[in-house]
């Protein structure tokens, strides 16, 4: 114990560990202001980029992903205001939105990372959290986003797609 | 006790300074491990981490390391287990460090939370099992990604040169005439059997059995590959152990194997013998079967193996298909 607490002021992990102690104090606020105690029929769904057509397939597969999961309700965080937009037009299940700032989020992220404190979390990125990859394996030009989204992200296996962001972006 | 509602016991109720209890008591032992990896090199050594123990897995992450490795001169791989450090020596990586199970484990976990470039390291797997967060071996499968193209863009992201390494097998070995002779070998005329198989299926001994009559009553000198005591030679066949570097002396010898689908396969697949490669069908990787996703061929490893799959339980017909080969 006493190592490792010298080690802490190495500077990385010490960082590292105040943001997820931050991202700890804003989740515990947020599911008790939106009243959240069982994270077995609510799922936490995470947007911290600002990609439109990544936040587009992270929504539009949110009702499908509950139905699989045996879910009810959702908790949707998001950094972006389209999400908010979003989730109000594709959204069908009991939703509970919450905007958190870019900061927040990565503290919130960080926190996940160091404590995998429920399965029932989805965090619509390619690069987050670290060593996820899913960006390097667009690279194949095999792939797109919404499989990356759809079976990466939410493991809807398997796959009819719903939606098309082209058509979304002409009707927007 | 249920886990969630301990798990969100711990988010809602206890203080923020838990964050550094669970990082003392679980994510410290693998900056531990870390540090050890570390012992005897420069701070500006890379790290290169196998975190699954996959004989396949690791060989396609070292083929195709080279060009990784020239931007890193400095660097050192990790592996679990003494086998997988001879598929890294095979390729002329000489810093190589061994750690068990529950040390993987660990290390793999604290570069999830800290970051590969906080940690100077890379972990070589497109998701790695240990982290839980990863999302591309969903993706196995998809419009034709097959095992090569997840390690080749899902690890590398493309960064790897069109043509994969090649292992440095040795060009001669004393052990492999000792078993030639021992074991009165015929040159071109032995089949080398490797039956074992733990990720993809199997097929029944007998099968096995009745395979290696019917070699032998062709005039073929038939063996079985036993990595260990636990791997048992097919009934009427010797069992024999060859390092992995002895494999192209060996096997360009006897000249042919009979293998199911494993990591031994990509050991082989630059070897030039007659390969006959099974494949157990129904086993669906994704969006396809275990032959899509492993296929030699396709994923360009080796053009002169001969793959098949059996259909259902047509094991009388497999074994007359096989022995076409002879």
């Amino acid at each position: 114990m006493r190592t490792a607490l010298r080690e802490l002021y190495s500077g990385t992990i010490w960082k590292k560990l105040i943001d997820a102690m931050k991202g700890k104090k804003i989740l515990s606020s947020v599911l008790r202001k939106n009243k959240i105690s069982n994270l077995v029929k609510t799922h936490i769904i995470l947007f911290p980029e600002y990609d439109k057509k990544l936040n587009y397939y992270g929504t539009i597969y949110i009702d499908e992903y509950l139905l699989r999961n045996a879910a009810s309700n959702v908790l949707v965080l998001y950094c972006d205001d389209t999400v908010a937009n979003l989730v109000d037009d594709y959204v069908k299940a009991k939703c509970f939105k919450q905007k958190v700032e870019t900061d927040q989020m990565a503290n919130i992220i960080s926190f996940y990372s160091l404590y995998i404190f429920t399965p029932s979390i989805k965090i619509i990125s390619l690069d987050l959290p670290q060593c996820r990859n899913g960006r390097k394996l667009l690279s194949s030009g095999k792939l797109d986003f919404e499989q990356i989204v759809a079976v990466g992200i939410f493991h809807i296996i398997p796959l009819r797609r719903k939606g098309d962001y082209y058509e979304w972006t002409k009707i927007k | 006790m249920d886990k969630n509602k301990v798990n969100l016991f711990s988010v809602l109720y206890l203080p923020s300074f838990f964050c550094f209890f669970v990082y003392a008591l679980v994510r410290n032992k693998g900056r531990r491990v870390l540090n050890r990896v570390r012992k005897g090199f420069n701070e500006e050594t890379k790290v290169y981490i196998c975190p699954y123990s996959g004989t396949g897995d690791v060989y396609l992450a070292i083929a195709l390391l080279q060009k990784e490795l020239e931007t890193n001169s400095d660097n050192v791989v990790v592996v679990k287990g003494g086998s997988n450090k001879k598929i890294v020596n095979l390729f002329g990586i000489n810093n190589v460090v061994v750690v068990n199970e529950k040390q993987m484990d660990r290390l793999t976990r604290f570069v999830g939370f800290l970051g590969e470039n906080e940690t100077n390291s890379f972990l070589l797997h497109p998701s790695a099992p240990q982290i839980g967060w990863g999302i591309n071996d969903m993706l196995r499968n998809y419009d034709g990604i097959n095992f090569m193209d997840m390690y080749r863009y899902g690890v590398f992201g493309g960064n790897t040169y069109d043509k994969i390494l090649i292992p440095q097998f040795a060009q001669h070995s004393k052990l492999v005439e000792d078993l030639i002779k021992k074991n009165k070998i015929r040159k071109g005329k032995t089949v080398l059997l490797a039956p074992h198989s733990y990720t993809l299926g199997g097929l029944p001994k007998w099968v096995w059995e009745k395979l290696a009559i019917k070699l032998n009553d062709k005039g073929y000198v038939v063996l079985t590959n036993c990595a260990d005591k636990k791997e048992e030679p097919i009934k009427g066949t010797k069992g024999i152990f060859i390092p992995y570097k002895d494999l192209k002396c060996f096997l360009e010898c006897s000249g042919f194997l009979v293998a199911m689908r494993s990591g031994f396969c990509e050991v082989v697949s630059s070897i030039k013998c007659r390969k006959i490669i099974l494949y157990a069908p129904n086993i669906y990787w994704g969006e396809g079967t275990c032959t899509d996703y492993f296929s030699m061929k396709q994923m360009g490893l080796c053009e002169d193996a001969k793959e098949l799959e059996y259909k259902g339980i047509e094991f009388e017909n497999y074994i007359d298909e096989i022995m076409e080969n002879f």
